[in-house]
Order: structure tokens, then sequence, then C-alpha cells
């Protein structure tokens, strides 16, 4: 059998042969290669995203499709240039559809319905049968080993490009109408390269269809370096894919793939320049996916510790609850036997069941005492878990709060006496001194202030003062007493809960920590403030109350 | 079953590329059944 074959020596390894021009290797293989970078580098650091699948099918059928074309020019077996011809001609649309599936679900993060893909699956079938016949390719010419296209190769395939194309548009204008101002740049670098390549790709091979001149076509390829770089862009920039250091790899890659294929073009000087930029490239491209890669996993570490920060505060905060809510529940079942027994130690004291034995009146005053303690300790607890829990409830009525102090140093006078300490009362108010507060807890404050100040003064005076500030109209309460005094540390800490000076235990060893930090939140709930000052330990110590005046 | 439907138009397509592809192969290249315009003025022969 004698087979026919084009004027020219036969390629080796289907792709080598000197009857391809430079420019056809040049333009060939950056495009695969970058295609090729993108497409596997963002598939392996994301295989199971559909994006990543069908991308990198979109870069292998390119790839195939590129290779075909070096084929057909080095190949002078009319065959296999029927074939190649064929599967291009097949693979070119089915890219551009792959190409608007892609952008679909990078757009709207779903996939067509239904009936998208069936109009799709029919615009696809005339190409799709007629592929083997003549309507697809008619013949070949000997002598340029170029097939002579039919109307399915020369008409129908260009038809599908440019309807991808369109279809590609629209989806994205209406992608950009209704996404967030952050995304709309993603998704318009990203639409720009895709259709980048893909017009210049269609109309390089429209131009060369009608002219019969394929050299145009090659330009066409430069689209995919393009696409690429902005694939990458948006990777590194915008974190489009959720893999920072590929898109750099890829970025490096891609103009590394550029300045490599410098080489091709015939001229010594510039083989040397496109050497020395290599190695500038190369040495670049190593520093800049480094420090990509240092930056995103100190900000890896970062996130992982918020939240496991976060987490672990979470859990304190149901813990704290918890240990509230049992605090209450413990506290509520101390302060009924409590009462109990203070009832009756009193009543033994006044002599209610009889005269009590010297001996027996001691331990039984011991017991009240003790007991006193403990249930002022449990309504303490129990206050704190109130405040914890938001259960605090006041009771607002008009007070006198320059009446109420009085008599509340009036009830301790007797105590201070007690202790050897002078304990005097001064108004300097020109109003009548009213606020509106709830006057059960206002007199506990007051009462845990004076109360605390004649403990911790172990000889001198208290001087409780009562005036008023005009701007802003305001009432406070100074109980300045001559006693152990603070550090400047202790004063700010001494506020927060279980909180007792250095120098308090000392003093009181049964303090709980809990007086100030109660009194505290009751003032700032009620709009009022407690501050502290002192000129330093031994020096004495001013606490202030201070209430809005009522208008 | 939008998604079910469209899944299965998908192997439909990949069914009827893979038998169009195959179709081709076998009359390109084993055949080659196809119209050769010998336009040289000396036809290389093997």
């Amino acid at each position: 059998m004698q087979l026919l074959y084009c004027p020219w020596e036969a390629a080796s390894f289907v792709f080598i042969s000197s009857n391809v021009p430079l420019l056809i290797n040049y333009s060939h293989f950056i495009a695969i290669f970058s295609a090729l970078a993108v497409g596997l580098l963002i598939f392996f650091n994301n295989p199971k995203l559909i994006i990543s699948r069908l991308l990198l099918i979109f870069v292998i059928l390119f790839s195939l499709w590129a290779l075909l074309d070096v084929s057909l020019w080095a190949t002078n077996d009319p065959a296999l240039v029927m074939f190649a011809w064929s599967m291009q001609v097949l693979i070119e649309p089915l890219t551009y559809a792959i190409a608007f599936y892609i952008f679909y679900i990078f757009a709207f993060k779903s996939i067509p319905n239904f009936k998208l893909n069936l109009a799709i699956s029919f615009l696809l079938l005339p190409l799709i049968i007629l592929l083997p016949t003549t309507y697809n390719l008619e013949s070949i010419a000997l002598s340029s080993c170029e097939s002579i296209e039919g109307p399915i190769a020369k008409y129908y395939t260009y038809i599908l490009n440019l309807i991808f194309i369109i279809l590609i548009f629209v989806t994205a204008v209406k992608a950009l109408r209704i996404t967030e101002k952050h995304r709309r740049r993603v998704l318009l670098l990203f639409v720009t390269g895709l259709l980048t390549f893909l017009l210049s790709f269609t109309s390089g091979n429209i131009i060369s269809s009608f002219t019969d001149n394929w050299t145009i076509s090659q330009y066409g390829l430069f689209g995919m370096p393009v696409f690429a770089f902005l694939i990458a862009y948006c990777i590194v920039q915008f974190e489009a894919f959720k893999i920072q250091i590929a898109g750099a790899q890829v970025l490096v890659v891609v103009l590394w793939a550029l300045v490599c294929s410098l080489i091709f073009v015939e001229s010594e000087l510039l083989k040397i320049i496109a050497g020395l930029t290599l190695v500038f490239t190369t040495v670049a491209g190593y520093l800049l996916i480094q420090s990509v890669r240092k930056e995103f996993e100190q900000r890896k570490e970062i996130e992982d510790l918020a939240l496991k920060l976060q987490k672990a505060n979470d859990r304190l905060k149901v813990l704290d609850k918890m240990k509230s809510e049992f605090v209450s529940i413990a506290s509520h079942q101390l302060r009924s036997p409590l009462t109990s027994i203070r009832g009756y130690a009193s009543m033994l004291l006044e002599g209610s069941f009889g005269k009590l034995p010297k001996k027996a009146e001691e331990a039984v005053e011991h017991i009240e005492k003790s007991s006193s303690y403990m249930a002022s300790s449990v309504e303490d607890y129990l206050n704190v878990s109130r405040i914890q829990a938001g259960n605090m409830k006041y009771d607002y009525t008009d007070v006198n709060l320059s009446q109420l102090t009085k008599n509340i140093v009036d009830d301790l006078r007797q105590q201070a006496v007690k202790q050897g300490l002078l304990l005097t009362f001064k108004s300097n108010l020109k109003s009548q001194g009213i606020i509106n507060a709830d006057i059960g807890k206002t007199r506990q404050i007051i009462h845990n202030l004076i109360n605390n100040a004649i403990k911790y003064t172990p000889h001198g005076s208290i001087k409780v003062t009562v005036y008023e500030k005009v701007h802003p109209k305001r009432i406070l309460v100074d109980i300045i007493d001559t006693g152990v005094g603070m550090s400047t540390e202790t004063i700010e800490e001494m506020f927060n809960k279980f909180e007792r000076a250095d120098n308090a235990h000392n003093i009181n060893t049964a303090g709980t920590g809990l007086g100030l930090y109660i009194a505290k939140k009751m003032a700032n709930d009620m709009g009022g403030d407690i501050s502290a000052a002192s000129a330093g330990e031994g020096e004495g110590s001013t606490f202030s109350l201070e209430f809005p005046l009522k208008k | 079953m939008s998604e079910k439907l469209s899944k299965i138009l998908l192997y439909i397509i990949l069914a009827l590329i893979f038998i169009s592809v195959t179709a081709t192969y076998y009359k390109t290249i084993v055949q080659r059944d196809f119209e050769i315009i010998n336009d040289l003025e000396e036809n290389l022969t093997e």
C-alpha cells in the first residue's frame, strides 16, 4: 500500500522537527507550563474542591490542545494531522465550556441548574456526533499538511466559543451586581484573566482559520500566562483559593517560565540577559516564597491560639456561672440554720431559758459572735453570686444621704469608742442632698466603708464628711481615717474580688475580701462610684462614695 | 433532583465523546479513510 506524506522529514517523538518554528515552541510551551503550574498547584492544595478539579481538567485539556498543535506543525503524516486536528476541534469548545463552569462555580459557589446544563449539552451534541464525519474535516492538502475544514470546524466551534464567552460575560455581570465589595475585586480579576485568555485564543484561531495563516493563532496562546498570572495574583492578594503559598509559587513559576523562554530567542546578547534575569528571578522567587510561607505560618499560629483562647474563655465563663450558681445554692442552705443558731444564742444570752452560768454565757457569746460573722460572710457570697448572675435587684426610692450617713455614724459610734477611736460626722450640704437609690443597699455600702475604717484604724480618728459638687451635680461621702493606709498597688486592686490589703491580715484575720467589691458594684449599678486614696502604708486612707444628686 | 439529572447528562456526554473520539481514531489513524488533495508536483512515497 502506497502511503502519501507531506514533503518534509518525519518528526521524531511526534513533537520534535526542524519544521516547527521557534515561535511555536516559545508560545506553546510557556502556555502549557504556566497552565499546568496553576492547575496542579491549586489542585494539590485543595483536591476536594470541585473548582480545583475543574481547573485541573481545564489546564489538562488546554495543554493537550497545545501539544496536539505542536504535533501538527511537526508531523508529516496526514493521518496524524487529521486525527490531531479533529481532536483540537473537539477540545477547544470543551475547554470553553469548562471555563464557563469554573467561573460560574467560583462566582455563585454552586453548579448551574439542569436546564442550563441541558442547553449546553445540546449545543455540544452536533460537534460530538459529527466529529468523525466530513462535516468536520473534509480533506487534507498534502503540500501544506493542513486539513480543509468543514462547517463544524470552520464555523460551529467558533460559534460555540463565542457563546461560552458571552455566557461567562453575562454571568460575571450578574455576579458582580450581587457580591460584596471585597469579593467583587477578586471576581473582576478572575473574569478579566479568563476572558483575556479565551478571547485571545479564539480570535487567533478564527483569524487563522479564515486567512489560512496558522502563525497568527500562536499569538492567541499568550493569553494563558496572563490568565495564570491573574489567578496567582488573586490567590496571593485575596486568598481566593485559600492557598497563599501556592499562589506565590505559581507567580514565581510563571515568571521563571517567561524568562526561561527568552533563551529560545536567537541572539547571543539576549541569552546572556535572559540568563542573568533567570538567576535574579530564581533568588527573588525563593525569597518571596519563603517570606509568604513564614507570614502565613505565623498568622495561622496566631489564629490557632486565638481560637484556643476563645474556647478556654467560653469554658471559663460556663465554669464561673456554675460556680456562682453553686455558691448561691450553698449560701441559701447555710443561711436558714444560721438564723436559727443566732436566734437561740441571742435568746440564751437574754435569759429566755433561765440564767446561764458565767462560763456557759461566755461560750454562748462566742457562738453568737461567730455565727454573726458567718451570716455576714454568707450574705457576701450571696451578693457576689447575685452580681455575677445579674440578679441583684434594686428598689429605687428618694434617699436623704446625709441623714442616712448620720444615722449609720451614730450606730457605729459605740463600736468606735470601744476601740478608743473618735468618730465624727459633718455635713457641708447646701441642698437637701436627696439621691435616687436603693436605701438598703446604700446603707450597706456606707456601713461597710465606715466599719472598714474602724477595723483598720488602731488609734486616732475617723471623719465622715458629706458634701456636694456642682459640676456635675453630685453628692459625696468622704470617710477619712488615720489607720494603716495602703500602697498604690493595693489601691488599684482592692476593689477586685477576694482582694485584701497586704497589711489587712495583721489586723483583721476574718475578712473575706468581698466587702469592697460588692460595695463598688452596687454603687456602680445605682449610678454612683467608690474611690480610694492613701498617702501610703501607715498614712491613713480616704474612701469616697459619690452619687448623682436627684434633679 | 436537578443535580442528579445533571450528573446523568454529564455521563451521557462523556460516553458520546468517548465513542466519537474512538470513531475518529479508527477512521483517521487505522483506516486512513479521508481524502488527500495531492497538490505536490512529486509525491513522496514510502
